[in-house]
């Protein structure tokens, strides 16, 4: 019975993605719920909250209003709000209620951008979908708006895509990137969304390349390659692998899209976890130890064009706990949540990368910075010192 | 700097949540019952803020969530996906030897739109458990201002589980706080001298056949707002009566209080002098400790903060603020009191929009609890998760001495709220 969660938390939920998301834009956001999913997104799914000044609220719904369907008492808080606040632009999102009682969530943005002359987006997230999918919802709808069609590239201009807080967590893992970047020489356009502003967004069509560091941001990708032309580079640039740069140059050359994969390998490690940076790791520790068995699953979807043959697409805690029982790997590296699912008498060995998605403010301050030496620290815990520093 | 007070008080509008927004949350309240489990059914999202929340607090091994699709709520399979949780997980409790004594089932706002048959569950998973009791919580804040908001309904169910007892003795229930108040208050002693065999609270309780012994006693004591729903049922089905004993910080309020329990009793009432000369000389003390420096009360630790705002104006402390998002009815005299008494008191709204724009204009001030203190920017900050355990003079000793120390030094009020489990 996949839909029996036992031991683990929920995953962060699609209203909280498309909330991350919208988080630097300076615009009003409501969660159009009672008070709980606002808490989730507040409390558990956003690690840049305290001290912010983002303008994410909750509308507050009670029975009444969704028995009689006050859509009007919900637009007049919206706009009574953003004339005090003075937002960039607005977007309301769903939860469950509006999903049961049938909000029309685009309809109620098109009457607040109607009354107030802002741009308004509206959001059919209902709380069964996942963060990644509210992520990418939130980046599709605001490249479709915002970013203007060039007609000049920027040479090396590169646009991040998929950056966010409930993968990378709070410290500075986003900078990193953007340096990691420049120090290659690129300029970085839009950093989508982490950082983001609405001009970068404007100005995305100027880049020559988009690196996709996140599920969440394939549909961005594809949506720019559609529109664009811009070609995609799907990967992390982790451990001393210098595969991502090089795809990146070669897309530069040929336009051409590349994903950083390799095909899922059972008998020793298990990497559970977001699908972008669960391949980079593999790649990484491929790099190291060319002959070491991986298998990446992952418990938010997995997206076809990322996933490679064998990855797993973990659809429940069950799942997990059997591949885990399966007696297929001796290592499994993921959240250290996955403790908890652990047999006391399990040999396997847990080397832990935390994500907020699961175990939200439990771990988040522990999560490494994925592009200095503290990512080669968590390779070397997964192949051991020994393998790791015969490339090293 | 805007002020509610200023235009429309009170006023209904989008809310904020502040990173020290939050309190126990439902889940816990409802695991109070000893030898409970919970199974919560619904959307996945709605679980995810309690599950981590009882994971924070080693709580987890007592809660488990059955996750509805779309298909599951539209096309009726919800009620068949409820029951077959049900199995599993009592079939894994009791491979586990964990098999719980009550399953309280969990629905969220979603199911009151739905009009599930809770009756027809429970009855038959009662008859393929017989060794176990179930009942259905709600954890649905689209309920917030009715008549049976989250908090209260969830102690009714709490308090429902109880059997009716013959065997009835001179014990006193207290019903309303969640954590049990701190031994060292008078309320125990005073109760015992008005002839209390034993005063009974339900974190007493390590059994489910323990917790039943609540059903002997002869009067209930309700000492929060939240508890008077849950003792009108008590008292319809177990015949207890019950008597408002809010907790309060002033003095004459308390001893009214303690002259209506003994009434109700049956008993003369003792004498006080000793306990409000006690009380009085701490109130001075503390008023002097604090001096110039204003307090800023918040209405999410303290849960009729115009009552305490009242007793330390009236010892000669400066109030500058309230944070209240509604006034209870409990407070609403003291709410007038101070606004005809002190009118430039501010009286914020704690989840207002404008919130998220206004000054931090009180860096010098001290801030009876955490979402106060974020939102003014208090350096000194009373560390006080909810106003659990003061009651009575005692309470208020203790809370001036909590006062005093916390005048005295800044604190870091993110690490504060670290170690702070908050769920809203």
């Amino acid at each position: 019975m996949e839909n029996l969660w036992i031991t683990l938390p929920a995953l962060a939920p699609d209203y909280s993605g498309v909330c991350s998301a919208m988080f630097d834009l300076g615009g009003i956001c409501v969660i159009h719920d009672a008070s709980g999913c606002t808490g989730n997104y507040t409390g558990y799914d956003e690690p840049r909250w305290y001290g912010s000044s983002s303008k994410i609220f909750c509308s507050a719904i009670r029975e009444i209003d969704a028995v009689l369907g006050r859509d009007d008492k919900l637009i007049d808080n919206i706009i009574k709000a953003g004339e005090e606040l003075h937002p960039t632009m607005y977007t309301v999102i769903g939860s469950p209620v509006p999903m049961v009682i049938g909000s029309d969530m685009k309809g109620i943005a098109h009457e607040v951008e109607s009354r107030t002359g802002l741009p308004a987006f509206g959001f059919d997230t209902n709380g069964l979908g996942l963060y990644n999918k509210g992520i990418a919802m939130a980046m599709t709808e605001l490249i479709k708006r915002f970013t203007k069609n060039q007609p000049e590239k920027i040479t090396r201009g590169i646009n991040i895509l998929g950056s966010n807080a409930i993968d990378f967590s709070a410290n500075e893992n986003a900078q990193d990137l953007v340096k990691r970047l420049e120090d290659w020489d690129f300029q970085v356009i839009g950093k989508l969304m982490m950082g983001a502003s609405i001009e970068q967004i404007e100005n995305l069509a100027k880049a020559q390349v988009n690196l996709v560091v996140t599920e969440s941001g394939m549909a961005a990708a594809k949506l720019l390659k559609r529109k664009y032309n811009i070609p995609y580079v799907v990967g992390m640039p982790f451990g001393d692998s210098e595969d991502v740069r090089e795809m990146l140059e070669a897309a530069l050359l040929d336009g051409e899209d590349r994903v950083l994969k390799d095909a899922s390998q059972d008998g020793e490690i298990l990497i559970v976890g977001e699908q972008v940076l669960c391949n980079s790791i593999r790649r990484a520790i491929l790099s190291q130890r060319p002959e070491s068995k991986i298998t990446v699953g992952s418990m938010f979807g997995l997206d076809k064009t990322i996933a490679a043959e064998g990855d797993k697409n973990i659809t429940s805690e069950e799942k997990l706990i059997e591949l885990i029982d399966s007696g297929n790997y001796t290592t499994l590296v993921g959240d250290p949540l996955f403790e908890d699912l652990l047999a006391e008498d399990s040999s396997i060995k847990l080397v832990t990368l935390p994500h907020v998605a699961l175990s939200s403010k439990l771990y988040w301050d522990k999560m490494p910075r994925l592009l200095t030496e503290e990512m080669d620290a968590f390779l070397e815990e997964i192949i051991g010192k020994e393998a790791f520093h015969i490339v090293a | 700097m805007s002020c509610c007070l200023h235009n429309n008080l009170f006023e209904d509008s989008l809310h904020y949540s502040s990173p020290a927004h939050g309190g126990w949350g439902v889940l816990k309240m409802g695991q109070l019952v000893p030898e409970s489990y919970q199974l919560f059914v619904s959307p996945a999202a709605c679980g995810r803020h309690g599950a981590l929340a009882a994971r924070m607090e080693d709580r987890k091994n007592r809660v488990s969530y059955v996750f509805l699709s779309e298909a599951d709520i539209v096309s009726g399979g919800y009620e068949d996906t409820l029951i077959q949780s049900a199995r599993k997980l009592l079939a894994h409790l009791k491979r586990k030897g964990r098999m719980p004594k009550v399953l309280m089932i969990f629905v969220s706002c979603i199911d009151d739109l739905l009009g599930t048959d809770h009756d027809a569950l429970i009855m038959q998973l009662s008859e393929e458990f017989p060794d176990v009791r179930f009942t259905f919580a709600h954890m649905n804040p689209t309920s917030t201002d009715t008549g049976v908001p989250p908090a209260v309904n969830i102690q009714n169910k709490d308090y429902a589980l109880l059997d009716r007892r013959e065997d009835r003795d001179c014990g006193v229930n207290l019903i309303g706080n969640l954590a049990p108040i701190k031994k060292n208050s008078e309320l125990f002693t005073v109760l015992h001298e008005m002839g209390a065999s034993v005063v009974r609270h339900i974190s007493d309780y390590a059994t489910f056949i323990g917790y039943q012994e609540m059903a002997k006693s002869k009067l209930n004591l309700v000492l929060a707002p939240t508890g008077k729903y849950a003792s009108t049922n008590m008292e319809k089905k177990l015949g207890i009566p019950f008597e408002m004993a809010l907790t309060s910080f002033q003095i004459d309020c308390i001893k009214e209080t303690y002259e209506r329990i003994a009434k109700q009793l049956g008993v003369s009432c003792p004498d006080f002098t000793a306990y409000e000369e006690e009380c009085r000389a701490a109130m001075e003390r503390a008023a002097q400790t604090v001096g110039d420096m204003e307090i800023i009360i918040d209405g999410e630790t303290i849960t009729r903060p115009f009552d305490l705002a009242k007793s330390l104006l009236e010892a000669g402390m400066k109030v500058k603020c309230v944070y209240q998002q509604k006034v209870l009815p409990s407070d609403k005299a003291n709410f007038e009191w101070v606004r005809e008494n002190y009118p430039e008191i501010l009286v914020l709204q704690p989840q207002h929009p404008r919130t998220t724009i206004s000054e931090k204009f009180g860096v010098d001030c001290l801030s009876i609890g955490f979402s106060a203190a974020y939102i003014s920017g208090a350096k000194h900050v009373l560390d006080i998760a909810g106003q659990h355990g003061l009651y009575g003079f005692q309470g208020i000793i203790d809370l001036m001495k909590m006062i005093e120390e916390a005048s005295q030094k800044e604190v870091e009020l993110k690490k504060l709220l670290e170690d702070t489990v908050l769920v809203v």
